[in-house]
């Protein structure tokens, strides 16, 4: 319950405000208005207090995605720092619980000395280990890999600003805000915590989904003014990709606010963690087409045709460069934070501990924003995940599979929720039964999806992906105008 | 949306070389295209006239960064051809096993970039994990890691280091295991069959009367490799059958292209465990640099006339060498010498097949038909 | 300052944004500057709505005509003219 939770930082800066407004403009002629003061001090305040928050945690996601994603493709530089952390690389013992003090390190030493015998780097092939070996750096610089973003940050500070000459200067440099002003607004209507949130209006769900929608716009509009002919078929392919994403994405939503019965978003986790049941075992339907409309919106790999880096270099990026470029690529990981914690708070129980009411009287000193934060984190490991071992899926088939597949599903997922929330709740909490029977149904058909066709049945099988268009053969001299 | 020529290249991700595609597209689709080359022009034929045989087998490892010794050995084929020089038969297993562990580290080379071409990074660098070690193994053959200059004309540098047999067997088999690692992560992902299954179909009978050949001819169903329609060196004592896939009546697809590839490296390295099993004196032995047993005797000047031709099966297609003896007038140096590039002749006819594909495909048929730009332009 | 005089001027600023954005709309030379100028417009008729109180109808506001709308515009826009650059950057 919202009460349980002891980082009240929201009252902690209304308190604040409120002994900072009665000692100056209460003390003064003006003191009428120390009440209003005090509002826009403590909502500035948690605006400042929400937006540091979420771009220092962002680095743990820029984290993820390098060094997990490195540990998926076994790239060798980039190992290092989780594995040589314990195990050490190529025999080498990295001494760092040696600088521990008062011999704290010893049973890290004994951790470290098993693991490496039990999984030490002697790889099959000595050359491999060898490979390893190379750009082994020292503990301290591939422990934490943080610092690479910071060098990033000064590389992007310290890039020239360059306008490509027949761009149409005045679009082009407004995009860029457009796309960052809007995605930085996201954060404003999510909730960290109970008591950590910058705004809560009632209707916090839609403003949410109405912000979420103007990107697009920019990112048209970045792509258009560059000038450049990958910029504008990026665009273009962004502006259709994220419209015909965008309504699943709202029939999905709207089947969560159904069921919580609640267009706000702290009512929706709250009434997650009431009634006893995440969203995520309700409606794991919609779970899933959350995820896929989502990864499609921040543009991510399989979905990541507008940047398709193979035939449209950066796509509607391409021109950008210097700072402009570093704000936008921040912009790209806000958004994928922002579904990482939409994620989070719509299907599993916001900041509710894993194991609900069961183990909560155990972890009430952990704040609930620690739970937000490490499932959005855990998400974002998931988004990784599927770049990692997804292709990326051509423009028609993203619109055919978007209109053709998710928007009926969706459909289905509402009627699911509309129908759980209508005949199945009975205004109390759930009865285990439901989620129970719910996901079992759903792991069971995951299961038969996801079980291989027998090799033998595809091999007479026509080729079903063919999309040749008969297109008559240009005559000589045709590209000269 | 308008109809609009873009030019991908000299400088594009898709390219894989220095070369210009110019595209016409209309909207998505593409409807025609031109490709443009020549960039990376470096007169090697002329070259050759001005450098006595053993002197130009450097420019031959340069012809391909990412095939080297096939180069080098077709050029040396040769030369031998011109010079009649008989070769000691364990030279010809050593250079069996350059040369096919070099189509391995190619084709490798090859799926690591034809997966970022449709979107994937990791088997991207999983195909680099594997080529370093073949890269390791030639490094230990040649000496050097990308450009060997293995071949001698009459043999081989050097014979296989001590110890080598060993660590091919074990690198061949450890690649044999990940080979499976890579159909999991592809053919098992519908993804991946979603963008080269009936994407880039090329028709049998074009691809003959275009002149393609190599891996790209072999996936419409031709059998058509050297190495097994005219066998040179010792590739009918080996165990192997080149790897034809059977296509749909539309032609081969992306899909094909990479499924003859991919069982291409599992006969290679099949290829080479077996010759290292066959090798006449054994695999462990060693000889000294310049033996009998790996270099015979080779005359250094070509009488007047006399013409030697080898052709060879790159890993991207047939190579052809075509030299011309120079005589007393041209001392050591040959009159001619003719290069017969795969890719010259494939490029052209890959540009033409994306015609009515999206523009996401161009980079998925264009890779799928593994462009070299070194030798293409020679 | 007192709590109205301040929606007074939040008020008089979205509405002279509106009004800019509308005279922009009208008077831009090139189609993708009135559709720039447009979503000012419409972003802050969407704020006065909220001054308003009217909260709904400017997340509406904002969802239909900015996300949805506007797009369609700009699509038709975009897509109907032939040879787009060359026409425009000449």
């Amino acid at each position: 319950m919202a009460e349980g939770d002891w980082l009240d930082i929201r009252g902690w800066v209304e308190a604040l405000s409120f002994a900072i407004a009665d000692n100056t403009v209460g003390m003064s002629r003006f003191w009428r208005q120390k009440g209003t003061t005090a509002d826009i001090l403590t909502e500035l305040i948690m605006a400042v207090v929400v937006f540091g928050l979420i771009m220092t945690t962002m680095l743990v996601l820029l984290w993820i995605e390098r060094k997990f994603f490195a540990r998926i493709m076994d790239r060798r530089g980039a190992t290092m720092a989780m594995r040589s952390l314990w195990v050490g690389e190529g025999g080498e013992h990295v001494d760092w619980y040696g600088l521990l003090p008062f011999g704290t390190g010893a049973p890290f030493r004994w951790l470290n000395r098993w693991l490496n015998k039990v999984a030490g780097s002697d790889h099959e092939v000595e050359s491999v280990a060898r490979v390893r070996d190379r750009s082994y750096h020292g503990i301290w610089w591939m422990l934490p890999g943080f610092f690479q973003n910071i060098a990033d940050a000064v590389k992007f500070l310290t890039k020239e600003w360059m306008v490509p000459t027949k761009a149409d200067k005045f679009v082009f440099e407004v995009a860029p805000f457009i796309i960052i002003s809007s995605t930085i607004m996201l954060f404003a209507f999510i909730p960290l915590g109970p008591h950590v949130w910058s705004a809560n209006p009632d209707l916090s769900l839609l403003f949410l989904m109405a912000i979420f929608g103007i990107a697009p716009l920019g990112v048209f509009f970045a792509g258009w003014s560059s000038n450049n002919k990958y910029t504008l078929i990026g665009g273009i392919r962004s502006a259709a990709q994220l419209t015909a994403y965008e309504i699943p994405l709202l029939v999905t939503v709207l089947a969560v606010a159904v069921l919580s019965g609640s267009m706000n978003i702290i009512e929706i986790v709250e009434f997650q963690m009431d009634m006893d049941g995440w969203n995520l075992f309700l409606l794991p339907l919609g779970a899933a087409l959350f995820l896929i409309t989502m990864i499609a919106e921040v543009e991510r790999i399989p979905f990541d045709m507008p940047e398709a880096e193979a035939e449209l270099v950066e796509g509607w990026w391409t021109e950008y460069g210097g700072l402009r470029w570093g704000l936008l690529f921040m912009a790209e990981y806000l958004r994928a934070y922002a579904a990482c914690l939409l994620f989070a708070i719509f299907f599993l129980g916001g900041w509710e501990p894993f194991g609900g009411n069961l183990v909560a009287q155990y972890t009430a000193f952990i704040p609930g924003i620690a739970w937000l934060l490490i499932k959005s984190w855990l998400m974002f490991a998931v988004f990784v995940w599927v770049r990692a071992s997804l292709h990326r899926v051509r423009t028609d088939q993203i619109l055919e599979f978007g209109w053709r597949w998710l928007l009926p599903l969706s459909l289905v997922n509402l009627g699911i929720a509309v129908w759980l929330r209508l005949w199945v709740w009975q205004g109390e909490v759930w009865s285990p039964l439901v989620p129970g029977i719910i996901t079992a149904i759903a792991v069971a058909l995951f299961v038969l999806l996801a079980i291989d066709e027998d090799p033998e049945s595809l091999e007479g099988r026509e080729r079903p992906y063919s999309v040749h268009v008969k297109a008559g053969p240009a005559g000589p001299g045709t590209h000269k105008k | 949306m308008a109809e609009m020529w873009i030019s991908m290249g000299p400088q594009h991700p898709m390219t894989h070389g220095l070369w210009t595609l110019r595209v016409k597209v209309d909207g998505e689709t593409v409807i025609d295209t031109e490709p443009d080359l020549g960039y990376i022009h470096r007169a090697v034929e002329k070259i050759a006239e001005l450098r006595d045989f053993t002197k130009f087998t450097t420019y031959c490892d340069r012809l391909c960064y990412a095939s080297a010794n096939t180069w080098s050995h077709a050029y040396i084929y040769a030369v031998e051809n011109l010079l009649e020089v008989e070769v000691p038969e364990r030279a010809e297993y050593i250079r069996l096993v350059a040369v096919e562990i070099q189509r391995i580290a190619s084709h490798l080379m090859w799926l690591g970039a034809y997966c970022p071409d449709v979107g994937n990074l990791t088997a991207f660098v999983w195909c680099l994990r594997e080529r370093e070690m073949m890269l390791d193994l030639l490094q230990e053959l040649g000496g050097s890691r990308l450009h060997y200059n293995f071949p001698r004309v009459g043999g081989v540098k050097r014979d296989l280091p001590i110890g080598f047999a060993q660590r091919c067997r074990t690198k061949i088999n450890l690649f044999l295991n990940r080979i499976q690692e890579y159909e999991a992560m592809l053919d098992e992902s519908t993804v991946f069959l979603v963008r080269t299954q009936g994407v880039g179909y090329a028709k049998p009978e074009e691809m003959v009367n275009h002149g393609v050949t190599g891996p790209n001819v072999r996936a419409g169903g031709i059998n058509y490799d050297v190495r097994w329609a005219h066998p040179y060196s010792v590739y009918d004592e080996v165990d192997w059958e080149p790897s034809v896939e059977k296509p749909s009546i539309k032609g081969a697809d992306c899909y094909d292209r990479y499924r003859v590839r991919v069982e291409e490296m599992q006969q290679s390295a099949r290829m080479v465990l077996d010759a290292l099993d066959k090798m006449p004196g054994g695999a462990d032995t060693h000889h000294q640099h310049g033996d009998e047993a790996i270099l015979a005797k080779a005359p250094l000047r070509a009488p007047e006339g006399t013409s030697g031709f080898h052709h060879f099966e790159d890993s991207r297609g047939e190579s052809m060498f075509y030299i011309v003896g120079g005589g007393e007038q041209r001392g050591k140096f040959p009159y001619r010498n003719s290069i017969r590039s795969p890719m010259f002749i494939t490029i052209p006819y890959a540009s033409k097949c994306m015609i009515g594909y999206k523009v996401a495909d161009i980079p998925a048929i264009m890779g799928s038909f593994d462009p070299c730009i070194g030798e293409t332009d020679r | 300052m007192p709590a109205s005089l301040l929606e007074e001027f939040a008020f008089a600023l979205l509405a002279l944004l509106a009004i800019a954005g509308a005279f922009g709309t009208i008077y831009a030379k090139r189609v993708a500057h009135s559709m720039l100028y447009l979503i000012f417009c419409f972003l802050a008729v969407a704020g006065v709505f909220l001054l308003t109180g009217a909260e709904l109808l400017a997340a509406i506001q904002i969802l239909v005509y900015l996300g949805s709308v506007l797009l369609v515009v700009l699509f038709g826009v975009m897509l109907t003219r032939r040879q787009i650059q060359e026409e425009d950057f000449e």
